[in-house]
Formats: C-alpha cells, sequence, structure tokens
C-alpha cells in the first residue's frame, strides 16, 4: 500500500524525470512555424516529354560529369530507361550502364542473362523514358531519415547533409522511384540535387541543359509565365507512382502504364 | 526511498545530462526546424549552402560562341544546332583557363548515340537518320567523312545537273575510292572529270558514266599522244594510284 507522501514523490520524481528532455526540445510557437514555412519565391519543377527522347544519354553523361558521379562505377543520379512492346505482347526494359552511352543497338539488355535481340519487324511500341529524382512534396526518403541528414529545401529540391549522413541506407530503401545510392566515394547517401548550383546561378540543370531535343526542361512551377508550368497547368501530365502520395514535382508528358 | 534506487536513478541522470552536454557541442548551431517543418525541415541550415558553391562544369553554348562565333555560324540552320557543344567537346570547366585545350570525343560512338538506326515507331528516334553500325563502314570514325558541324551533304538544285560537287561528297559513300587518291597527283581532280556529274546520285543518276577514253587524259598528259596509240590508258594505268604504283601490273 502506497502512501499519500509516497505517491506525491513518486510522481513528482517522473515527472521531473520526463520534463527534463522535453525541456531540451524546440518548442514551436504556431506564429514560430508559419514563419519558417513562409512561402519562397521559387518551387522547382521539371518537365520529362518521352516523346522527344532519343535514348541518347548525353543527360546522363553530363549529370555524372557535372556531379562528380563516378563516370564508370553503376550508378547514377539520372538515368533513361527503354521500354519495347513486342507484338507477341511482351515487354521489354532495360537500361544499359543508366544510358550513360545511349542506345546504340536493338537487343535488350538483360543483365546476366545477356542481350535479347529484338527483331524491328515485331515492335509495336518502342519509346525512352528519362528518370530522376521525383523532389516529391512530401518525401518519404526525409521522413525516414533518423538524423536529420536530408531535408526539403524551401525550393522545394531534396538535398543531402553529406557532413551529416551516417550511410544508414534507410532513404536508399524508402524512396519508392529507386532515385537514391550510396555515393562509391563519399560513402553517403546521393541523389540528383535539380543540380543546385546551376538553378541557383538561373542555368539549367546538366542534364536539361545537355538534352537536345528539349526532352528535359526545368522550371519554376511558381511563376504561371514559366513554359514548364505552362505545359504542366495546360498540356495532359502524368507524375510517376502517384499511388504513393509522394507528390513528385517531375512531370511526365507521354507517360504509358507499363512506366513504373 | 532506500539508496539502491538513488543510486542508478543518479547514474541514469548523469548520463542524461553528458548527453546534453556532448549534443551541445557537437550539434552544429544552426540545426534546427527550418523551413518544412518536423516531417521536411529538420536540418544543418548551412547544408544547403554546401550544395550552393560547388564548380559549374557545363557552361553552355552562349559561353562557347563568344569566342568560337565561326563555329556557330557554321552550325546555322544545322540538325546539329540543337546539341551543346560540350556534348561532344567535353565539359569546358574553366577554360580557356583550365583547361587550356578540351578533349574532343571523336569516336564512332559518340555519333551512334543518336545515328544508331532503331526504327521505334513511338519515339522520335524512328525519325532520326540512321546506320546500321555494323555495316556501315565498320571501325572508321564518323567525323573522318561528315563535318559534325555541317552534316548535312550538299544537295545540288534538281534542275542543274552541271554542279559540281566538291570530292568530300563522294567520299561517304566511296569511301575506299576517295581515301585512295588522296594524296596521290590526282587527287586535285574532281571525281566528276572522269566519273561524269553526279546530279543526285544515287537517286538520279542511279548510276554514273566512266569516261574512260584515251582523250580524256590526253587533256593533261599531252606528251604521251605517241606512248601506245591506239590504247586505253587504264589498261596499264590505275587512275586513282597515278603516282607511285602507276601501273596496274609491275613488269
Amino acid at each position: 500500500m502506497m502512501t499519500r507522501k509516497e505517491f506525491l514523490k513518486k510522481t513528482a520524481i517522473v515527472a521531473g524525470g520526463v520534463l527534463i528532455p522535453v525541456a531540451a526540445l524546440e518548442v514551436l510557437t504556431p506564429e514560430r512555424l508559419q514563419a519558417i514555412q513562409a512561402d519562397k519565391a521559387v518551387r522547382w519543377g521539371f518537365l520529362v516529354d518521352t516523346q522527344r527522347c532519343v535514348g541518347c544519354g548525353f543527360c546522363v553523361k553530363a549529370c555524372k560529369l557535372e556531379n562528380d558521379v563516378p563516370y564508370d562505377a553503376d550508378a547514377s543520379r539520372t538515368w533513361v530507361e527503354r521500354y519495347v512492346l513486342t507484338s507477341d505482347g511482351q515487354f521489354h526494359a532495360d537500361s544499359p550502364e543508366e544510358g550513360r552511352n545511349g542506345f546504340t543497338v536493338g537487343a535488350i539488355d538483360q543483365n546476366e542473362s545477356g542481350m535479347l535481340p529484338i527483331d524491328p519487324k515485331t515492335i509495336e511500341k518502342a519509346y525512352f523514358v528519362p528518370k530522376l529524382c521525383n523532389q516529391c512534396e512530401n518525401p518519404p526518403c526525409v521522413q525516414v531519415c533518423p538524423v536529420g541528414a536530408t531535408f526539403r529545401t524551401p525550393e522545394g529540391v531534396v538535398l543531402v547533409d553529406r557532413t551529416w549522413c551516417i550511410g544508414c541506407g534507410y532513404c536508399i530503401m524508402a524512396c519508392p522511384y529507386g532515385a537514391r545510392f550510396f555515393h562509391p566515394e563519399y560513402h553517403t547517401a546521393e541523389k540528383c540535387t535539380f543540380c543546385y548550383h546551376r538553378i541557383n546561378d538561373g542555368l539549367p540543370s546538366a542534364c536539361a541543359q545537355a538534352c537536345p531535343f528539349g526532352a528535359r526542361q526545368i522550371g519554376d512551377l511558381k511563376d504561371p509565365e514559366d513554359p514548364v508550368t505552362k505545359t504542366i497547368q495546360n498540356e495532359r501530365v502524368m507524375v510517376l507512382k502517384s499511388e504513393f502520395g509522394t507528390r513528385p514535382q517531375v512531370y511526365y508528358v507521354g507517360l504509358d502504364w507499363e512506366v513504373r | 526511498m532506500s539508496g539502491h534506487v538513488w543510486r542508478p536513478l543518479l547514474v541514469v541522470l548523469v548520463l542524461v545530462g553528458l548527453l546534453f552536454v556532448f549534443r551541445h557541442y557537437y550539434v552544429p548551431d544552426d540545426f534546427g526546424v527550418h523551413a518544412g517543418g518536423y516531417s521536411y525541415g529538420w536540418y544543418r541550415q548551412s547544408a544547403i549552402q554546401d550544395w550552393r558553391w560547388l564548380p559549374i562544369r557545363y557552361q553552355g553554348r552562349q559561353t562557347c560562341v563568344k569566342c568560337h562565333a565561326d563555329e556557330a555560324t557554321d552550325l546555322q540552320g544545322m540538325p546539329h544546332v540543337v546539341i551543346q557543344c560540350e556534348n561532344c567537346h567535353g565539359p569546358a570547366n574553366k577554360h580557356p583557363k583550365d583547361p587550356k585545350k578540351l578533349t574532343i570525343d571523336r569516336t564512332r560512338e559518340l555519333c551512334l548515340r543518336c545515328h544508331a538506326k532503331l526504327a521505334y515507331p513511338s519515339s522520335a528516334r524512328g525519325g532520326l537518320r540512321g546506320i546500321d553500325a555494323a555495316t556501315h563502314h565498320p571501325g572508321e570514325e564518323c567525323v573522318s567523312c561528315h563535318n559534325p558541324h555541317k552534316p548535312l551533304l550538299p544537295t545540288p538544285a534538281a534542275s542543274d545537273v552541271n554542279v559540281r560537287h566538291d570530292n568530300q561528297y563522294c567520299r561517304p559513300c566511296h569511301l575506299d575510292q576517295v581515301d585512295v587518291v588522296t594524296g596521290m597527283p590526282h587527287q586535285i581532280i574532281y571525281c566528276e572529270s572522269c566519273h561524269g556529274y553526279a546530279g543526285n546520285h544515287p537517286t538520279d543518276p542511279a548510276k554514273l558514266t566512266i569516261d574512260k577514253s584515251r582523250t580524256l587524259c590526253l587533256t593533261c598528259h599531252k606528251n604521251m599522244a605517241e606512248h601506245n596509240v591506239g590504247r586505253v590508258c587504264t589498261t596499264c594505268h590505275d587512275p586513282h594510284k597515278s603516282s607511285l604504283q602507276f601501273l596496274r601490273f609491275q613488269p
């Protein structure tokens, strides 16, 4: 049986023990929260027109060289996929070396299973789909980071803090698009930054600049006069895996149901 | 409360306290909640600047044409005008300071990125001019025949069949012959001087008529008028290799 005195003592200890760590946390007032979430003038968005892509892979080459991603490593911030539907109803997809050297042969790269020759006469449809980080409005990769090493900037770009990343790999697993990987040299999580150093200097991202056909465009979604914004508002566009609720900010023209 | 409760509790409290001291010194001052709130904005603010200050490697065409205006003029109206200079010439970085010279990718593989024929009906790739790399002069560098800045071959007006073509016009298809004559005295002669005007060959005419007559050779080689009178010169002489091995068959 606990006495009244003992009960009060124990309550005080427990409450005190709980309060110490709580006091160490930052408590945000609604005003402060609103202030730090204040609208930035820019929201970067990306438009991929798959109709225009010819699979030359200049975007992947430019990205790797611009961003110091080891050129021969089997990892890339952006990549180009090829989809081929043949008349027997079979769907083939590949991305040899992430499309770095372009698509120069008709055969499909099946990795260890070798190359699958495709008879051009049997092709019903075939097209290329460039992929990159979707810079989601609700990035699951950021949510899972246990140390706060990845975050969404006020302009909507998801970045990685290389000095803070512990390399646990949660974010790589959490990304539904497979857009993250380990940087072979820094040993931290690596991803597309929309060429953050370029777009803030008024240049397009390296991939968008390298694309000869305008299949990749980057723009400010908050500027109604931006050609990218206009296309997204006025044309039929799609995002990848909308069912995940991630709200991607990379929009696609001419996407097909097979593209994942 | 007895000592066996207080002692471990004290140890725990001290550890928690040490943790906060460590945290205070270890965590940067600008680490905290920023734009995006707790869900997406829990980070070190200066990490943004880390990304901001990376060097720009690909400078873009606008930078190149400031000095290389001639090349820009060459490309005007050409299909390759849409291709960034640095796609083939490599990233400029701080050129002309560093690097002083760019390394041009002249490989066949570079051109094949677009010009390997892939007849894809539902992609822009299907509409690009393409070759079968296995049969179209395998092993040759594309740039030995095609000028990447002026990729379109000159096409004469159909009405005027007497417009003379540069020998390089013939080279893409007649590589062997044009290369053989290069370095020989006859390299200064137009292919069409002997082979006839190409017009819109191979469409029209499908085949050219070669002038093998003695008269044609004697136009220049006048002192040979008495040499083996009545014979056709090309019986013994190879006009493409006229210099060193001027005889088809060594006696």
